[in-house]
């Protein structure tokens, strides 16, 4: 067992190294405009532009929305965000606001199956953000991680039995 | 009187009995300190060299090393952990540089594609019960895209949208067709199709309306930044009355 000043030298650098994460991770968020600048593709919608297991990198600017746009948005009551491409744009002539429709590129049907009961567009503060780029596989991690949380917990149990042994 | 204050850290003065009981040394310039009936201690500068002074006594380099905490730990710099996580973390470094490489590869390529767009017919043109103008129309799509696909291209998605104005909108656009291009030998293509999307307004200002057929296009990329562009093809118009 090491002596307790040593110990305090461990905690203080795993302290850092966290915040160091952390902050790169604000700085991210900040760059982005928007809350959550990386994502992982979840399902095979988009396929064969985007597989299981992408990671997205996610814009927001103030550029008006177009058709051709690959969005991620949040539909009301449903808490995992769906990427897909836009179809149809209403633009309103006085106040800019838009009516949106998207699909997924291997779907055959729209989105409005998937949208709030009777909600038939997605409007700008649906939309989390805009995917400027994308890097294949390098989400398999999150989505082991997410769908057996078993392995996170034995990940988690390890690192600390590192940290105190 | 001039005191050296040195700590001895050298392994091979550490196999001296001597020397594992005494990590702090203490070296004074008087003589008198020596073991009575011992050979006087030479006196030698703070950068000399080992020098055997009495057969049991060896003095170790009086280095003026930085005085080391004595709580820190110095970690094994040749452990199976530290070896693989310093190659991990070499290896990550490479491979994003590589991406952002190819990555910006796609922006050498200057593209020069065409594309024509002939409405052969306009099958129905009607009013839905929920108020909303629906009109199907048959196409002749052609372009010829091949000079945008690069090494770093997966696929490129094209699609035909129809964009016009209305008094409450002022922008409407609605894509009709869409199709993803794999590879190059594809992106040159001719199609007669009707419009695979339903062209529903909001509301009911599609007759006589004129309207721009624009082909947009989205190169994605193998890995990296995704280029999206467009070719606008002005002067379609819908007819004047339903059918």
């Amino acid at each position: 067992m090491a002596s307790i000043p040593q110990q305090l030298m461990k905690a203080i650098t795993l302290g850092m190294i966290v915040g160091c994460a952390l902050i790169i991770w604000k700085a991210l968020v900040c760059m982005s405009g928007t809350e959550s600048p990386v994502v992982v593709v979840l399902s095979g919608s988009m396929e064969p532009a985007f597989k299981r297991g992408d990671i997205l990198f996610l814009y927001m600017s103030k550029d008006p929305i177009r058709a051709g746009d690959i969005l991620v948005f949040n539909v009301d009551g449903r808490d995992i965000p769906i990427v897909h491409r836009v179809i149809q744009v209403h633009e309103r002539q006085d106040t800019g606001e838009v009516d949106i429709l998207t699909k997924g590129d291997s779907n055959n049907d729209d989105d409005r199956v998937l949208y709030a009961q009777g909600q038939l567009w997605l409007q700008r503060h649906h939309i989390m953000g805009r995917a400027i780029g994308s890097l294949p596989y390098a989400g398999w991690v999150t989505i082991i991680l997410t769908e057996k949380p078993i392995i996170k917990y034995v990940l988690i149990g390890a690192l600390g039995l590192l940290i105190i042994i | 009187m001039t005191i050296y204050y040195f700590i001895c850290n050298d392994h091979k003065a550490a196999k001296d009995s001597v020397h594992h009981s005494r990590r702090l040394k203490l070296l004074l310039h008087r003589p008198q300190l020596t073991a009575p009936g011992a050979p006087p201690l030479a006196i030698h500068h703070a950068r000399s060299s080992t020098i055997r002074v009495s057969p049991r006594l060896e003095v170790c380099h009086p280095r003026f090393t930085a005085p080391q905490a004595p709580w820190s730990s110095s970690p094994n710099m040749h452990s199976f952990g530290y070896r693989a996580n310093a190659l991990f973390t070499f290896a990550i470094t490479i491979l994003a540089l590589v991406c952002a490489m190819a990555s910006l590869s796609d922006s050498l390529n200057s593209p020069s594609p065409s594309a024509h767009v002939q409405v052969l017919n306009i099958n129905w043109f009607q009013k839905q019960p929920n108020g909303n103008d629906e009109v199907s129309m048959t196409m002749n799509i052609s372009a010829d895209l091949q000079s945008l696909f690069t090494w770093n291209t997966k696929q490129v998605f094209v699609f035909l949208a129809a964009e016009y104005e209305t008094p409450k909108n002022s922008l409407n656009q609605i894509s009709l067709w869409d199709g993803i291009i794999p590879s190059k030998e594809h992106a040159k293509f001719w199609i007669h199709t009707s419009n695979k999307y339903r062209f529903i307004d909001q509301g009911r200002n599609l007759r006589g309306k004129e309207f721009n057929l624009t082909m947009h296009w989205h190169v994605m990329p193998k890995t990296g930044k995704m280029f999206a562009d467009k070719i606008v093809m002005p002067g379609y118009r819908l007819p004047e009355e339903y059918r």
